[in-house]
């Protein structure tokens, strides 16, 4: 089991943001949060980055450094391109030479490799960020509206690459305003 | 880890608030204020006193100005916390990288354009108590970043803190004595000791705590 949640919510001061939900996740799992604007999704996920939940049960069997939170700014060396980002993350991690040639030769063949960070679209980040979790070493990615920015081809990037990330016994929890796998949580107001 | 240093710096350096833009923003008021100065004062020989004093509030400034700039960008927060050398470590080259480009680079121009000579202790002194009180104000920036208290307070906080520590040098210029070097030297040190110690896990506690949004 990678975390549980027992009658968990959030307050914006003394006001609940949603209805307390229970939930837990396993190896391999899924969840899509989903819910309207401002109902509580993106809290959440910080909340759950930061181990921080006032009410209800929260408990998690991984450490806090095996968590990935991918927002939609991407938090990476913005004026450096992405040969020089990806030989940063190879500096700090302990980063096989096979994966970051195959990711060389993926961003050399879409005309990326040295184009700067702050000059990619939002999409194109977005999609390059995945890229980037993929090599490294966490067993939760925390994803708010992952696809919110990715065309078609993207999205089946993506697509990919979570699967093959929960292939290999990693676990998803991703918000969105609908629903986007099997195992869900709608996010609802307080009555 | 050099290479991480280095490509720190390079981010630095080409990042939006150009480094030359930076220094440039340093080097004229410094230039325009030491020629007025120069013009009127140089004759009554208070250069020395003037200079030095000019030199306590740019770098001053600098330290107030710099905090700011460094929790204002993004981090790569998840990198940093999956990485061989841990949250804090990889904060904390970050901010060294941010010193030599921010600060020390423009101080150096300015020790190098000013009139006054400063001794090899003088230098030492300065130097301790310089990247002391980045370590201070880093920790103390991202604190008040976390509460979101950095636009109206930073100055509040950070006055009783950096003024005393930055003067210590110039306290020392001002009552020249090598016995009162040598516990200026000492005492600068074990700050600068003590802040090197706490910082990086001060760095990773703090930065834990950090909203990403």
């Amino acid at each position: 089991m990678i975390l549980k949640l027992r009658n968990v919510t959030l307050f914006n001061d003394t006001t609940p943001l949603f209805q307390p939900i229970s939930f837990s996740l396993h190896q391999g799992e899924c969840l899509s949060i989903y819910g309207n604007n401002g109902v509580g999704k993106t809290s959440l996920m910080n909340a759950i980055f930061q181990n921080d939940f006032k009410i209800g049960e929260f408990e998690i069997f991984i450490g806090i450094n095996e968590i990935i939170f991918q927002n939609n700014s991407c938090m990476c060396l913005n004026q450096l391109t992405i040969k020089e980002n990806l030989q940063y993350l190879k500096t700090l991690s302990n980063i096989s030479k096979s994966k970051i040639q195959n990711l060389t030769i993926l961003f050399s063949e879409k005309n990326l490799l040295n184009k700067k960070m702050y000059e990619l679209s939002r999409g194109q980040k977005q999609i390059v960020s995945i890229h980037f979790f993929d090599l490294l070493n966490a067993k939760l990615w925390l994803l708010d509206e992952p696809d919110c920015h990715l065309d078609k081809n993207s999205i089946l990037e993506f697509d990919s690459i979570s699967k093959n990330f929960l292939e290999r016994g990693g676990a998803i929890i991703m918000t969105n305003h609908y629903r986007m796998s099997e195992k869900s949580i709608e996010l609802k107001k307080p009555l | 880890m050099i290479n991480l240093f280095f490509l720190e710096l390079r981010n630095f350096l080409l990042s939006n608030s150009n480094a030359i833009i930076r220094i440039l923003e340093i080097l004229i008021p410094f230039a325009t204020i030491h020629f007025f100065v120069n013009q009127q004062i140089a004759l009554a020989n208070q250069m020395s006193i003037i200079d030095p004093l000019i030199i306590w509030m740019i770098t001053f400034w600098l330290q107030i100005f710099s905090v700011d700039m460094i929790w204002g960008e993004y981090l790569p927060i998840n990198w940093w916390r999956l990485s061989k050398y841990g949250l804090g470590l990889c904060s904390f080259i970050r901010i060294i990288a941010f010193y030599v480009i921010y600060q020390f680079l423009p101080i150096v121009i300015i020790f190098t354009a000013s009139y006054t000579h400063f001794n090899t202790t003088f230098y030492i002194i300065f130097f301790q108590c310089q990247i002391t009180c980045l370590c201070v104000t880093s920790i103390l920036g991202i604190i008040l970043n976390n509460q979101n208290l950095s636009d109206r307070y930073i100055g509040l906080f950070l006055l009783p803190l950096i003024v005393p520590l930055s003067m210590i040098p110039f306290i020392y210029f001002f009552s020249l004595n090598a016995l009162l070097g040598k516990q200026f030297i000492e005492l600068s040190f074990g700050l600068l000791l003590l802040t090197l110690l706490i910082t990086p896990k001060a760095l990773e506690l703090l930065i834990n705590q950090k909203r990403i949004l």
